[in-house]
């Protein structure tokens, strides 16, 4: 067995030097795609928190597909810091702008371990949510980590019937096809394909875990019927999620409470 | 058998060509990029490998003492910088890997790809990733080959255990452990420690690491060895 294995590796050593130039050449193409992929990112569109204030529940649901569907193939680590200030971002007051400010720092870095993140952003303003559920729009789709963290922060600060409606809609939205193109399927490694698998859904996850988490930790937030009913129907929603992982947790919370 | 590099082993001629000269990395990581690596590839890899060495815990499970010592920052730094001393560039086969080692052509070194930047993955998505990738580069264990995944290979509630999206099947495919202590089964003993015992990781972290654990865990094809680690995590062997 170890002899094959060495013999293979010869092989295909070998064939590795002669096919390396080949490779490298198409390598520098690849580049080329990443570049005009960057240039897209600009073209992301903009909500404001006064039309979506004004938008009806459907249409808010409408634009979290289109968004998913028509958001450039961007997923760099510089989207956060191509995000503009909106209107009602100028409109925060100084508090709020302050911790927004922090929130675009936290998101550019890719630092997940911030300690400001439990300090800062726990007991956040209605304003604040609001403009945490906007930038979750703006977000390309396949920048699934940044679009997670403002779901989990959202999730972890329930404060009324429109967080657990905005949580809703993560679910009505089309499930992301692979972290190159959330709108296309591409061929994964078996080797690690869970964490592909894991970080497709991760918004989806994440905001299930939070949602467990306040339903066991803080109930009293469910003492309120409404409260309650909107909770179970966004397990309800993530149950009809199309992805196994995602209805399995769901599942799990829905037997528990 | 081996197959975490056998994929990637075209592709890695270009690495005996090009990737000859090499330069130090901060001075808190004794690892060595190559002149190749991108430099945003370089700092993220730097920033997560301090996010690693700056962990603390206020307790650690059995398995993860014998595999990793102690939950202290400065145990992973030890256990990746002693596996790991130099990284390199490659596209690890191809498709989505962000990271990967190939043995016989380096015994030290681990290569990343463009994915490490490119792809959204949490923290410590990335670097369980790395960790699972630093444990193959242990040659007197045989790199700890994975074992074939059990055919069918079901779930809980007996469905094939393969990605919809991806087409990724797992059954018959070489991405599974028959023991604790291989890549799989020492990255949940990491993650699930993390999500227990870190006392300096954010909420998000601790649930991300509980998160990730799941699909490592369910790589283990041995009843036996899966409640063997349940019980190390519950605190009983
Ligand atoms: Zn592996």
């Amino acid at each position: 067995m170890e002899t094959n294995n060495l013999k293979t590796w010869l092989i295909l050593g070998f064939g590795g030097f002669l096919l390396g130039g080949l490779l490298f050449y198409s390598s520098l193409g690849h580049h080329g795609e990443d570049k005009t992929v960057l240039k897209e990112t600009s073209l992301t569109t903009q909500h404001s928190l006064a039309s979506k204030k004004e938008n009806s529940q459907d249409s808010d649901a409408t634009d979290l597909n289109r968004n998913s569907e028509l958001t450039p193939s961007s997923k760099t680590s510089q989207t956060a810091q191509s995000l503009t200030a909106t209107k009602s971002v100028s409109a925060l007051s100084a508090d709020d702008h302050k911790k927004w400010e922090v929130l675009q720092e936290i998101l550019a870095s890719q630092n997940d371990n911030d300690p400001r993140l439990d300090k800062t952003f726990k007991g956040m303003s209605d304003d604040l949510h609001l403009i945490l559920q906007e930038q979750y729009l703006e977000i390309p789709a396949e920048n699934r980590n940044q679009r997670g963290l403002l779901a989990f922060l959202i999730a972890r600060d329930l404060k009324n019937t429109e967080d657990l409606d905005f949580l809703k809609k993560i679910y009505e939205e089309s499930p992301c096809l692979s972290l190159e193109n959330c709108n296309s399927r591409t061929s994964s490694d078996p080797h690690l394909s869970g964490v592909d698998e894991a970080s497709m859904n991760y918004p989806q996850l994440a905001s299930l875990y939070q949602l467990e988490k306040q339903l066991n930790d803080n109930p009293g937030i469910f003492a309120d019927s409404s409260m309650k009913d909107h909770a179970m129907a966004v397990i309800e929603q993530a149950l009809k999620f199309p992805v196994a992982s995602v209805q399995r947790k769901a599942a799990e919370i829905q037997a528990r409470f | 058998m081996f197959n975490f590099f056998s994929k990637t082993v075209v592709r890695a001629g270009i690495l005996l060509i090009f990737g000859s000269h090499c330069f130090a990395a901060a001075p808190e990581s004794s690892v060595v990029f190559d002149s190749n690596v991108p430099k945003d590839i370089q700092a993220q890899m730097l920033n997560d490998l301090t996010f690693m060495a700056e962990l603390q815990g206020s307790n650690q499970t059995a398995f993860h003492k014998q595999i990793f010592g102690d939950f202290s920052g400065n145990s992973y730094k030890n256990f990746f910088e002693t596996r790991v001393r130099k990284i390199g560039m490659n596209a690890c086969g191809g498709g989505n890997a962000v990271a990967c080692v190939i043995p016989f052509l380096a015994s030290n070194k681990m290569f990343l790809t463009n994915n490490f930047v490119k792809f959204s993955h949490p923290q410590i998505a990335r670097m369980m990733v790395v960790y699972h990738e630093a444990r193959h580069t242990e040659s007197q264990q045989g790199n700890w080959a994975h074992d074939t995944c059990p055919t069918p290979f079901l779930d809980e509630q007996g469905h094939d255990k393969k990605s919809i999206w991806t087409g990724a099947i797992l059954e018959g495919e070489a991405a599974c452990d028959s023991t604790a202590f291989g890549s799989y089964g020492s990255s949940t003993i990491l993650l699930k420690n993390v999500t227990k015992f870190c006392a300096n990781c954010s909420d998000k972290v601790k649930m991300d690491a509980d998160i990730y654990a799941i699909d490592q865990l369910g790589r283990i094809n041995r009843d036996d060895v899966k409640k063997s680690m349940i019980a190390d995590f519950n605190g009983n062997k």
